[in-house]
């Protein structure tokens, strides 16, 4: 898969729309893409690692309705 | 959109936790082109997490709001924080606010995206607003002003850009404005002082370039405005 592919298949945008890529500087693009295809999971975790540290901070009696409602249906 | 693919560099890469420097590359493009691929990323990653952020919003309701700003601050990155604030609707915002030291809250800021927020933005007393335009100043987020200026109702204008009083701080959230059709509003919303105060940021900092591009997107009149004050 090509540079602009990944990023198209990240961004759910066009070849067309990402024609314009392929004028430029193709180690930029290939960084682009590595990041495109990192940060999304990076993300992921981090709002998972952040509920579970908040969940300890919450007040004991709260954890079960708040857990309720946080994981009530998927991200 | 950004006047200039600059802005929409800055934005991206805090979008992908980068520094604008590592996506220069960028530069040789147009600005439609990176604004499309810019607000294409920030959907699809939000989209990812979207519900979550619901969810964490909803569940903080079951907290009092001291409490709810305490575990958010201790337990997520700003960035998640400024995205599970996008959700807060603007009945609710004030009690948070009042909770949140404006140093975090401006941290919060550079983080949150105006276009998600827009009733909630619109909603907002300019007493409320001001001290955050005041802590966006300074730090010298002419990017995130711009973009919260993008989605001002046109009555909030004159008394949000009536706290700032820096020309430099002025043309440049003028310059990083989301939506460059908004600027003739900003122009017929300055004061006489306010238009000579950008004339001379123009001229003490160099910013030829910047004025140049807000003049392109103004309508005659109000292009006039700014120009016959020397400006231009």
């Amino acid at each position: 898969m090509s540079d602009i592919e990944r990023i198209a298949a990240v961004t759910g945008l066009g070849a067309d729309e990402l024609a314009f890529l392929d004028a430029l500087d193709a180690n930029g693009v290939k960084a682009l893409a590595d990041r495109l295809e990192a940060v999304g999971p990076e993300r992921d975790r981090e709002v998972d690692v952040g509920i579970e540290g908040a969940l300890k901070m919450i007040p004991r009696l709260l954890r079960a309705p708040v857990r309720k409602i946080l994981f009530a249906g998927t991200r | 959109m950004s006047l200039d693919v600059r802005g929409e560099i800055i934005k991206l890469a805090r979008e992908l936790a980068l520094e604008p420097g590592d996506l220069d590359f960028l530069e040789g493009a147009e600005r439609d082109d990176v604004h499309r691929l810019r607000v294409a990323i920030e959907d699809a990653l939000d989209g990812r997490n979207r519900g979550i952020y619901r969810r964490i919003e909803a569940s903080s309701r079951l907290l009092p709001p001291a409490i709810a700003v305490r575990i958010a601050r201790a337990s997520f990155p700003p960035l998640i924080v400024g995205r599970v604030s996008e959700e807060i609707p603007a009945d609710r915002s004030p009690k948070f606010l009042e909770h949140m030291p404006m140093s975090y809250m401006g941290e919060l800021l550079v983080h949150m995206n105006p276009r998600r927020m827009v009733a909630t933005i619109q909603a907002m007393p300019a007493t409320q607003m001001a001290p955050m335009i005041k802590e966006l100043e300074k730090r010298g987020e002419y990017v995130t002003m711009g973009r919260f200026l993008g989605v001002l109702a046109d009555a909030q204008i004159p008394k949000v850009l009536a706290v700032i009083d820096d020309g430099r701080t002025l043309l440049l959230a003028g310059f990083h404005t989301e939506d460059p059709a908004r600027l003739d509003n900003v122009v017929l919303a300055l004061s006489d002082t306010q238009v000579a105060a950008i004339r001379e940021a123009v001229a003490a900092h160099g910013l030829e370039r910047e004025l140049g591009t807000i003049l392109d997107a103004l309508s005659p009149e109000l292009r006039e405005r700014l120009e016959s004050n020397g400006a231009g």
